[in-house]
């Protein structure tokens, strides 16, 4: 725990400075108003206000602890009359003793200080007042940079949260051997590789406009797949086959953008990259009242299998359906060590 | 003059066919093969003995370089890949030419040039390539399957199936449940790269998979025998007593 007096040197130096300067005008006013001898003027001094720099320097765990609930209005100046109210009687009391034990004979001084017991109420009620005033600036001054500092950190997740989401869509394997495959086409069928060069504008656009949030038709997701599925078949001819069942009543539901490349692209990756035969990628789909189910399977050799745990394109997956649906049982990764199975099931409606 | 002998072993056809699109001009070379995968690669190497092999990095089943280490003969290689960087800083540790998906007519005729150079020169590949394929494998990864040659036969072995490997001075022997092979190998990077989850050097001419573990006796007063699955007993040295204890958290 510390105060903001102690939290730099620079603070500290200034809190000693001020009340220095307060128990000098302090103590001259008695000197030279009131006639006071110049012993009790700056005892008188010394005691009142090193005693309020001590009680004003505890008020900040007051206002830091106590008053942190943020109590309103009313409540707030009844909480402030308190804790003013013990402070001060204190504060006086005690300065008032210690001066009277210290002074027992001087009866001029007695008398005055007996006098001027309203005054000191009132300074005491003014530095009261500073004090918090002072102190609510350093916290809100806090509350700010605390702010501040948390939305910076917010934003520089989300950027790599986006710049992640972009590397998991486009891998780089896909793009760079595809332009080759559109170079080897230029020379050999050019019709064909202009039309590759479509697909594959088509596709990164369709990457690049969709946001986590974004949710599509499955219509719109079959035909990105379904390009995506074209570059590839020019790349890898009869190792790829892909054998699609998706009724037509499936077509309107909305999932996701995006949500099924990836799924498709594992398949491609563990099924037809490391495969010399050919491999088959079903995808299946039906619809209930609730929930749309999308399946996707293909044949995998075990030996090849590199990596473990899921990659960045399934996890991927699971932050989206987390953060579009709050829920983390949407898919289901399954495989029998021959076959790999991926289920995704969309709800139909969206929560709030 | 005789023709360059060339072998391409790529497994797309569409970067077979821009291969064969730029080496159509060229008329001092004859395409022996083209191979779709590593398997294909190895006869082909061995049949036409050819003076270079365009190789393709990621393939299927066999990668261009796992392909490499089964080789008997190393002619002059030019490599192909997309997206490879720990594959491009071993090509440039060793000054091995490699073309990047996509690459132009131009870069292609240059690393041409350079081969046939190296083979008019009768530069020998053997130690280059050896190095390169070292190098790889000292980055790879966790390994999870084994290549044996034997004569032209290759095995591939999950490590899954393995129950023990032994050294055999420049060899390592490896058993499964089937069989037993004899491969090239050092134990020291069968242990640093075999999974660490149940793979266990419990002793310096021995690997174990705790998987294949019946159960672990006392002899004698500080030495310890693993029995394995197929009844073989291995000593545990002791300066791996540890180790072992604490890999099956016992």
């Amino acid at each position: 725990m510390t105060t903001p007096v102690l939290s730099k040197k620079y603070y500290l130096t200034i809190y000693f400075v001020t009340w220095l300067v307060i128990v000098v005008v302090h103590a001259a006013l008695l000197f030279f108003l009131y006639d006071i001898s110049l012993t009790e003027s700056i005892t008188d001094s010394v005691v009142f206000n090193l005693l309020f720099a001590a009680a004003g320097y505890t008020l900040w765990f007051v206002i830091r602890y106590n008053l942190k609930e943020k109590p309103s209005g009313v409540d707030l100046l009844f909480q402030h009359l308190m804790v003013a109210g013990v402070i001060i009687a204190i504060w006086f009391f005690v300065s008032y003793y210690t001066l009277i034990s210290l002074f027992p004979a001087d009866q001029a001084y007695l008398q005055f200080l007996k006098e001027s017991t309203p005054w000191r109420i009132i300074t005491g009620l003014f530095y009261y007042i500073v004090y918090v005033l002072i102190y609510y600036l350093i916290l809100y001054y806090e509350d700010l940079q605390e702010k501040l500092r948390h939305e910076g950190e917010l934003k520089s997740l989300v950027k790599e949260a986006e710049l992640n989401a972009l590397k998991s869509q486009i891998n780089p394997h896909f793009l760079f051997n595809s332009l080759n495959s559109v170079s080897s086409l230029t020379l050999s069928r050019p019709d064909k590789a202009q039309e590759m060069v479509i697909k594959l504008s088509d596709f990164l656009r369709y990457s690049l406009s969709s946001d986590r949030k974004s949710t599509t038709t499955l219509e719109n997701e079959f035909e990105n797949i379904s390009r995506y599925l074209d570059i590839e078949k020019v790349r890898f001819g009869k190792r790829l086959n892909f054998v699609p069942d998706i009724p037509t009543k499936c077509f309107e539901a909305k999932v996701p953008s995006l949500i099924l490349q990836p799924l498709i692209e594992n398949a491609i990756k563990h099924g037809v990259y490391n495969s010399t035969e050919e491999v088959k990628i079903a995808l299946s789909c039906h619809i209930n009242d609730d929930f749309v189910t999308i399946h996707v399977s293909n044949k995998y050799d075990p030996a090849a299998i590199r990596k473990k745990g899921e990659g960045i394109g399934l996890k991927n997956i699971r932050d989206r359906l987390l953060l579009i649906y709050h829920r983390n049982d949407l898919l289901m990764i399954d495989s029998d060590g021959k076959t790999y199975h991926a289920t995704l099931k969309i709800p139909l409606t969206k929560p709030a | 003059m005789e023709k360059i002998k060339i072998v391409i072993i790529e497994d797309e056809a569409p970067a077979r066919d821009l291969i064969k699109a730029y080496l159509s001009e060229e008329s001092d070379i004859e395409i022996l093969a083209e191979c779709e995968n590593g398997f294909d690669g190895i006869k082909a190497i061995s049949k036409h003995h050819p003076d270079l092999v365009f190789l393709d990095v990621q393939m299927p089943k066999l990668t261009g370089f796992e392909m490499l280490e089964l080789l008997d003969e190393y002619p002059q290689i030019i490599f192909t890949t997309a997206y490879d960087q720990y594959a491009i800083k071993a090509f440039e540790l060793n000054a091995t030419d490699y073309l990047m998906k996509p690459f132009s007519k131009e870069r292609f005729l240059k690393a041409l040039t350079k081969a046939k150079s190296k083979i008019s020169k009768k530069i020998l590949e053997e130690d280059n390539v050896k190095n390169l394929v070292t190098k790889v494998k000292e980055q790879a990864d966790t390994i999870h399957r084994i290549f044996v040659k034997t004569g032209s036969r290759i095995d591939v072995i999950p490590v899954s199936e393995i129950i023990r490997i032994d050294a055999q001075d420049d060899y390592v022997e490896i058993v499964t449940k089937s069989k037993s092979y004899l491969k090239k190998e050092t134990m020291n990077f069968l242990e640093k790269n075999l999974p660490k989850t149940n793979f266990i050097r419990v002793h310096r001419s021995s690997i174990i998979n705790s998987d294949y573990m019946d159960k672990i006796e006392k002899y004698g007063k500080e030495s310890y025998l693993v029995v394995l699955k197929d009844g073989s007993r291995i000593n545990v040295s002791k300066s791996r007593i540890k180790e072992l204890k604490t890999t099956l958290g016992i």
